[in-house]
């Protein structure tokens, strides 16, 4: 592989969730730290299974063992990290109602699927990259996977693991990229149902088994990778991303008059009109409302 | 990358959620296959204006793997009908010789692998490393331009390690990485198929070794000086000068202040030299080059250390000496002989005259000498030696003393006639300097070496063990006759151990390793470093730390000889002892050395007191101060220092324009998702509902 492939297998991955940060995230500074407060609380959770697989001495060599305290230990961090942001709302909420405006607060509390995006992001793209970076890295030199695999010759010893064609660093980065995107859906999906536990509705917890389930189901689908099956993998990992999203974009109110509606193909009639864009309040431009309620609320002041 | 950090790396990759890779495995080694079991690879020798031998890019060099046998693929390789581009060649070292100025002057051959099966002989072919005239440049014959020097058959007649190949060289005698190369890589995704190039993925290679020297030796050592200047870093290297020593040991010893001095024509040389050479540096056996002449001479030695003080009393009255002189670096342009000789020309040989010792040798000069004899090459299974002399030597006054020893000998002469031209030996370096020294050569040969392995790494097991063992037994009874009656005027009383000869041969040549045997085993027990004592290596090399680095060859030797001549001195029971009297500086007559007795079977060790000396074996163009390097008076050999790191990885090469497409899919990747992200940040709005606390009835989450 040359450096042109690193570059590509890069971009291939990360670029759709590099947009997603310029056009969602990046303008607003809290986004930026909610985003970084993602990437942390995922590398905890690696941290706890390292440390849990370090001390399991017996088990190092069993994949399965790992993989499952690890989806485990992840899905546990993204309800920590629901659990810690809620929290600050509440304290937030206090500062808000005595009057005072804090610039952010907004945000944090009527965006809360706006969050959950901005949250997912951050840890999909950690768990991106740890599962990229090795590749890139063994893949930005000349050679491409196989040869080892393909030598059968007494005393040396390589086991046969590898594809033997050069398709293999593509099909990883197609992977880590569907995974960034997917666990951006998880995230909603999984805050909706903590949301929803909060609020007793009593279907709160389909959302969670979605999730979770999903998770196992994508990383287990992988092991067919060593039987060369990359068609398999993929389609099933993209059937799950779709899945997801599809969930994603219902419990944040979508449906199918929506759509048309937004692509202009139906009457907007019948749906409320958003009193605020919800993917981006400091826009200015298309919630005139929102921005005079604001002014509103620095007169009160 | 530390322990710990790679384990969370390590889990990073085995764990999370797409576990493409397995446990402890990085995907490195799913991409390259390490052949590492060689550690022969061919290196840079520099000279006064040239620099010869090996070396690949600071990176590597990486080629696609083509397995030359004939002619056929190198045009294959010149066509390049699979666009490969850059190729490593892999050869059979039996069609080394034959390919190997094509291998070195074709540029798209970047690589060498050179391929060698334990097992096989390699045939009939032969490969010799030297020129057709092996130093022809430090040569007494240099300016003699009617001269046609061709002693040693090869097809590359400038020497295959004399060539400039700028290129790696590896050299694998591994079978199990002979098979991975020839059968996992070229059979399975680079052998054409039906005369058709095959399409990648394709086999390639990386060979790196880097050399840090270029140019020539001025150059290098020059830059080596001016970094060391900027720096104040003495340890940088860059190349070092060839250096080892010689073992000499006169017979019976001088002495100054009892008025036993030399006289002229006085002294008797007996002569070998003790290393080889090779591209490759610990593959230097030197069998039949080097180590067969220095089995006669210490065989001889042997026999004359048997009887020590008959043959010392008898010399003595003739004020005769013996000098026995196993040279080191002559295959590489005369380093031992033409320091021997400088160093006789300043009178320090053996040692400078010093007042603050009492017993002191006399100083040797050329003069003293009266006559040469020089054992080169005699074990090859033709059965028949014959001696060479300089025709104007031999047509001169000198020619009856010539007869003389002949006829003690009973060698008859390749050449009588006055046009006759000595071989490649260190008896030149002596004429060079005093044109009546006579003397001759003995070798296994007329007019062309026997020996079709002359320095090179093939020059291992080629010989007949047995008719070896009998010519070397006939040389040293030829060689001792010789030298008993020029020195002591007897020819009866001094027998050759056959059984100790047979001894050093299965040390030496038939063994595996030096110390399986257990004379040599014996011989090593008070050396350092003894994993490297063990290897077959003639090479003379460079010298971080004397001691600990000098070649195998001269320490084994120097036991050999101190145990051969040597005296047990009584009354000297530990090491310590033994060498507090070297430290003594009573004399300079005698060395002291503890070691066992190679001759019993005890663990009795001894102190020895013996005229075995070392003497320096390093290039006077060293010495010098603002020699000519490029005068060609003086061997003027470096050798290039090269980066530690050296390895051989085979992988698959993906098709060129393979990376170009992933390049521009990503390209496209880019732009569409930028595309979707703002299509999706302006119609979001709509596409999904804008208070998602409304439908709970809470807005705080």
């Amino acid at each position: 592989m040359t450096f042109a492939e690193a570059l590509g297998c890069t971009a291939i991955a990360f670029g759709p969730p590099l947009w997603v940060f310029v056009v969602f995230i990046a303008r607003d500074p809290l986004r930026i730290i909610l985003f970084v407060l993602g990437a942390f609380f995922w590398l905890v959770s690696l941290l706890l299974s390292s440390i849990l697989w370090y001390a399991v001495v017996p088990l190092r060599q069993t994949l399965v063992f790992g993989l499952f305290f690890s989806i485990a230990f992840q899905e546990l961090f993204r309800y920590l990290y629901f659990f810690v942001l809620k929290r600050a709302q509440r304290g937030l909420d206090k500062l808000s109602a005595s009057g005072m405006h804090i610039a952010g607060v907004h945000s944090l509390k009527n965006a809360r699927h706006m969050l959950a995006v901005v949250c997912g992001l951050g840890m999909g793209t950690m768990a991106g990259m740890f599962l990229l970076v090795n590749v890139i890295a063994d893949f930005s030199g000349e050679g491409t996977a196989g040869f080892p695999a393909s030598v059968y010759v007494a005393n040396v010893t390589v086991p046969f693991r590898g594809h033997g064609n050069y398709h293999f660093c593509l099909m990883s980065t197609l992977s880590a990229g569907i995974l960034i995107l997917t666990h951006i859906a998880w995230t909603v999906v999984f805050w909706d149902g903590c949301h929803k536990k909060g609020s007793a509705v009593p279907t709160w917890w389909v959302g969670l088994v979605i999730v979770i389930l999903s998770h196992y189901v994508s990383s287990a689908i992988s092991f067919y990778n060593e039987k060369k099956m990359y068609g398999l993998t993929l389609g099933v990992q993209l059937i799950i991303l779709l899945i997801n999203w599809m969930f994603a974009w219902y419990v944040m109110g979508g449906s199918v008059a929506r759509m048309k509606a937004a692509f202009g193909l139906g009457p907007a009639a019948g749906l409320s009109t958003p009193r605020t864009p919800i993917v981006d309040e400091t826009d200015e431009s298309p919630a005139p409302t929102h921005q005079r309620r604001f002014d509103a609320h620095h007169v009160e002041t | 990358m530390t322990h710990s950090n790679f384990r969370i790396y390590l889990i990073a990759i085995c764990v999370v959620l797409v576990p493409v890779l397995t446990n402890g495995q990085r995907v490195a080694d799913q991409i390259y296959m390490k052949l590492d079991s060689s550690t022969s690879q061919c290196f840079r020798l520099l000279n006064g204006t040239h620099q010869v031998g090996c070396q690949s890019k600071e990176n590597g060099n990486t080629g696609i793997i083509y397995l030359v046998e004939s002619s056929a693929e190198l045009d294959a390789i010149n066509q390049d009908s699979g666009n490969y581009g850059e190729y490593i060649v892999a050869i059979d070292a039996r069609h080394f010789d034959e390919f190997a100025s094509a291998l070195q002057r074709m540029p798209s051959i970047v690589g060498v692998l050179l391929m060698q099966r334990n097992s096989e002989p390699l045939g009939s072919s032969g490969i010799s490393e030297d020129a057709a005239c092996p130093n022809e440049r430090t040569s007494m014959y240099s300016e003699d331009a009617a001269h046609k020097c061709d002693w040693n058959p090869t097809q590359t007649a400038a020497g295959v390690r004399f060539l400039d190949w700028t290129k790696p060289i590896f050299l694998i005698d591994n079978a199990t990485e002979i098979d991975i190369i020839v059968k996992s890589c070229w059979e399975t995704f680079n052998k054409p198929v039906d005369g058709m190039a095959r399409e990648f993925p394709v086999c390639a290679a990386t060979l790196t070794q880097f050399m840090t020297a270029a140019k020539d030796a001025p150059t290098c050592l020059r830059r080596q000086e001016m970094f060391a200047g900027l720096s104040g870093d003495t340890t940088l290297h860059l190349c070092d000068p060839l250096i080892d020593e010689n073992i000499i040991a006169f017979l019976p010893p001088t002495n100054k202040t009892a008025k036993q001095m030399f006289e002229h024509e006085s002294v008797f040389v007996l002569t070998a030299r003790m290393d080889s050479f090779s591209m490759f540096s610990d593959r230097t056996p030197g069998e039949e080059s080097a180590i067969s002449g220095v089995i006669t001479l210490l065989a001889v030695a042997n026999a004359i250390g048997q009887k020590r003080e008959q043959f010392s009393s008898a010399a003595r009255q003739r004020k005769h000496y013996l000098l026995f002189a196993l040279l080191h670096g002559e295959s590489l342009d005369y380093i031992g002989s033409s320091r021997m000789l400088y160093d006789m020309n300043q009178t320090k040989f053996p040692v400078e005259a010093s007042s603050s010792v009492k017993d002191q040798v006399d100083q040797l000069t050329i003069d003293h000498i009266g006559f040469v004899l020089e054992l080169n090459q005699i074990g090859s299974s033709g059965g028949e030696h014959f001696a060479h002399v300089d025709g104007t030597v031999y047509s001169g006054i000198k020619r009856e003393k010539i007869d003389t020893v002949l006829k003690d000998t009973g060698f008859s002469l390749a050449d009588d006639s006055n046009t006759s031209r000595l071989p490649p030996a260190s008896y030149q370096q002596f004429l060079k300097h005093s044109h009546s020294i006579p003397g001759f050569v003995i070798g296994d040969y007329k007019t062309k070496f026997n020996n079709k392995y002359y320095n090179s790494f093939a020059d291992s097991d080629n010989l007949d063990a047995a008719k070896a063992i009998d010519a070397i037994t006939k040389v040293a009874e030829s060689s001792l006759k010789a030298v008993t009656n020029w020195v002591a005027n007897e020819s009866t009383g001094y027998t050759i151990d056959r059984d100790y000869i047979k001894d050093l041969y299965d040390c030496f040549i038939t063994k595996k390793f030096w110390d399986e045997c257990e004379i040599l085993k014996r011989a090593t027990t008070y050396l350092e470093n003894k994993a490297i004592v063990r290897q077959k290596t003639t090479y003379i090399g460079t010298q971080g730390s004397m001691e600990a680095r000098s070649s195998p060859i001269k320490r084994i030797a120097n036991v050999l000889m101190v145990g051969s001549l040597g005296e047990k001195l009584p009354n000297v029971d530990t090491k310590e002892q033994c060498g507090h009297l070297s430290g003594l500086k009573k004399n300079n007559m005698y060395s002291y050395f503890w070691q066992l007795d190679l001759l019993q079977s005890d663990n009795a060790s001894y102190c020895y007191q013996s005229t075995v000396m070392q003497t320096p074996a390093q290039s006077p163009a060293f010495l010098i101060e603002d020699y000519d390097m490029t005068s060609g008076k003086y061997s003027t050999w470096v050798e290039s220092v090269w980066a530690p790191s050296v390895s051989l990885k085979l992988f698959l090469r993906p098709p060129p324009r393979y990376s170009l497409w992933i390049f521009l899919t990503a390209m496209v990747v880019l732009l569409v998702s930028m595309a979707i992200c703002l299509l999706l940040h302006r119609i979001s709005p709509l596409l999904i509902d804008a208070h998602p606390g409304a439908d709970i009835g809470d807005p705080s989450l």
